[in-house]
């Protein structure tokens, strides 16, 4: 199961840094969005034990899975949408400003003086 | 009593931040609120001075269970700086810079971010309160008006995104191989983890912290922010938010992972070494006061992670004294900046001088302990890097002098009285460092022996 996590975790993040990579900035925000869920899959997978869900009763004999880290991924994934919210906001605002979505028109390298 | 700094700046942000903030009486009560909130954490630290670092657990959970907070001499130290620095950029900004909607509510929402993370004794608040921190540093810097605001914006938004994520996954890792979230507990059980696994957590944290600082080779976003945001905006960025950085180095590279810092502490002091020549030097070529700040800003980064990486008692209390003085310099520079006339000039000549350590100003100070600590350690390589990086200083920091104030015709802006008296304050804190250190450096030797406690 870990090498199962481990293979989607580098696919999210991979996927997401390539997206994060391109001109168009609605691709940069969705590639920073699948690199924010790779992670945090990545804390769900750090859990210290797998098994049943963690509520009562569990199964005399059995383990259940750690519920600190979904606790903690419950809270990554609202601080996650919070910062995707944010990141489509100064989006619009960019393109309010410029006119446009692609990267290498907004850059600009003229320093003033 | 540890609760109530973050708690009022809370409550003052949830508040204002849903009022119109281009009102005076908005920016005014913000102010009110901020100076509340640094003199409950001006209080705490005397308190953690006389008796000792101060814990508690939240909702009465047993320790260890709840989430733990807890102010240590370091944590304290670095509350009550970053509080000062949003109180200047407030008043400053208040009298002379751009009003804008939301600013007053977003600057104790930073507040309440930067208190958290520096007086929480645990992995995961500290990613949430961090998290406070960054967002709101996100919505400050979209309050764009112009385009190259908003060009920065984008940039440090981005970037930033992706340290925030590195850090989260270190916080999972440290879970992972310790089992805890309690930065006591963490430290702890770290003794018995392997090496190549701690070592790969220490990685991820080095480079979120890094970018958060700025350092050499994570700087790619940082000249373009600071050089293109409103200069009140720059001043919150470099002076307090950059303090994450300082802070996650010290507490995470000198206090939980120490082992670690000191096996990978050759590469560490040359990632130092790289941000400072490489700040200085680009420094040197930039054309704008502003863009000269941003790279020294890289190069000032270098001192405060050489100095960590030294990983020796002297060599933290340097890094800790050096952080401050830092603060205190970068704000001094980036608010005068913005503003024209004697007052503005002697008050960034100050702020150059401290800068490239020159007494009697603050940065003698720190430079000198850096120093210290360095010969103590027989590091002679890191010395000769630092004196080099303390010359140029002094190179680039006399043009952009000349370039800002010695132009003829310059975007005349006269010193409004309060923006003065920021000005002046922060002028004193910066003599009265340089005058008088004992007290900076006891300050930095508690900071040092909290960390050394924790391992």
């Amino acid at each position: 199961v870990d090498a199962l996590f481990a293979i989607t975790v580098a696919a999210l993040v991979g996927s997401g840094v390539y997206a994060a990579l391109q001109r168009n900035l609605i691709r940069v925000s969705v590639g920073l969005s699948l690199l924010l869920y790779g992670v945090n899959l990545f804390v769900l997978a750090a859990g210290q034990s797998r098994g049943h869900a963690p509520i009562r009763p569990i199964p005399e004999g059995a383990t259940a899975s750690d519920p600190l880290v979904q606790a903690l991924v419950l809270t990554a994934v609202v601080i996650g949408a919070g910062t995707t919210a944010v990141l489509v906001g100064l989006v619009h605002r960019v393109f309010t400003a410029y006119g446009t979505l692609d990267q290498s028109a907004v850059a600009d390298p003229k320093e003033p003086e | 009593m540890i609760v109530a700094p973050l708690f009022i700046a809370w409550i003052g942000a949830l508040v204002l931040v849903f009022f119109d903030g281009r009102r005076r009486s908005v920016g005014w009560t913000a102010l009110a609120v901020l100076a509340t909130s640094a003199a409950l954490a001006v209080r705490l630290a005397f308190h953690v001075a006389a008796a000792g670092p101060v814990e508690m657990t939240t909702g009465t959970w047993p320790v260890g269970i709840g989430i733990t907070l807890r102010a240590d001499p370091l944590g304290v130290t670095f509350a009550v700086v970053s509080l000062a620095v949003l109180a200047a950029a407030l008043l400053y900004q208040i009298a002379a810079g751009q009003p804008t909607r939301r600013f007053p509510g977003l600057v104790l929402f930073m507040a309440t971010g930067l208190t958290g993370v520096f007086l929480t004794g645990d992995t995961f608040n500290f990613y949430v309160f961090f998290e406070v921190a960054m967002t709101t540093a996100f919505a400050l810097a979209a309050e764009a008006r112009e385009r190259r605001e908003v060009r920065a914006a984008l940039l440090f938004v981005t970037l930033n995104v992706i340290g925030s994520a590195l850090f989260l996954m270190a916080v999972g890792g440290l879970y992972r191989a310790t089992g805890s979230l309690e930065f006591r507990a963490v430290a702890g059980s770290l003794a018995g983890v392997d090496a190549p696994r701690a070592l790969g957590i220490g990685a991820l944290l080095l480079a979120a912290f890094g970018l958060k600082l700025g350092l050499f080779p994570f700087h790619g976003w940082l000249p373009e922010v600071y050089r293109d945001l409103r200069p009140e905006v720059a001043a919150i960025f470099s002076g307090a938010l950059a303090n994450i950085g300082s802070y996650g180095v010290l507490r995470f590279g000198g206090g939980l992972l120490a082992r670690e810092l000191d096996d990978a502490s050759r590469l560490v002091l040359a990632l130092g070494a790289a941000s400072i020549l490489y700040g200085s030097v680009a420094a040197i070529g930039a054309r704008s006061a502003n863009g000269v700040l941003a790279y020294s800003s890289i190069g000032q980064a270098g001192y405060v992670l050489m100095a960590a990486a030294l990983s020796s008692p002297a060599g933290l209390a340097a890094a800790v004294v050096y952080a401050v003085v830092l603060t205190l310099n970068k704000t001094l520079l980036f608010l005068a900046s913005g503003l024209r006339g004697p007052v503005a000039q002697a008050a960034f000549a100050a702020g150059a001088f401290s800068l490239a350590g020159v007494p009697p100003f603050a940065g003698f100070t720190a430079k000198i302990a850096i120093f210290r600590g360095g010969i103590d350690a027989g590091a002679w390589l890191p010395v000769g890097v630092l004196a080099a990086g303390s010359i140029l200083s002094l190179v680039y920091m006399f043009p952009a002098f000349q370039r800002t104030y010695w132009r003829p015709g310059g975007p005349g802006r006269p010193v409004p009285l309060p923006a003065g008296l920021v000005l002046a304050g922060l002028v004193l804190a910066v003599v009265a460092c340089g005058v008088a250190a004992s007290p900076l450096l006891a300050v930095g030797d508690a900071a040092a022996a909290a960390l050394a406690g924790m391992r």
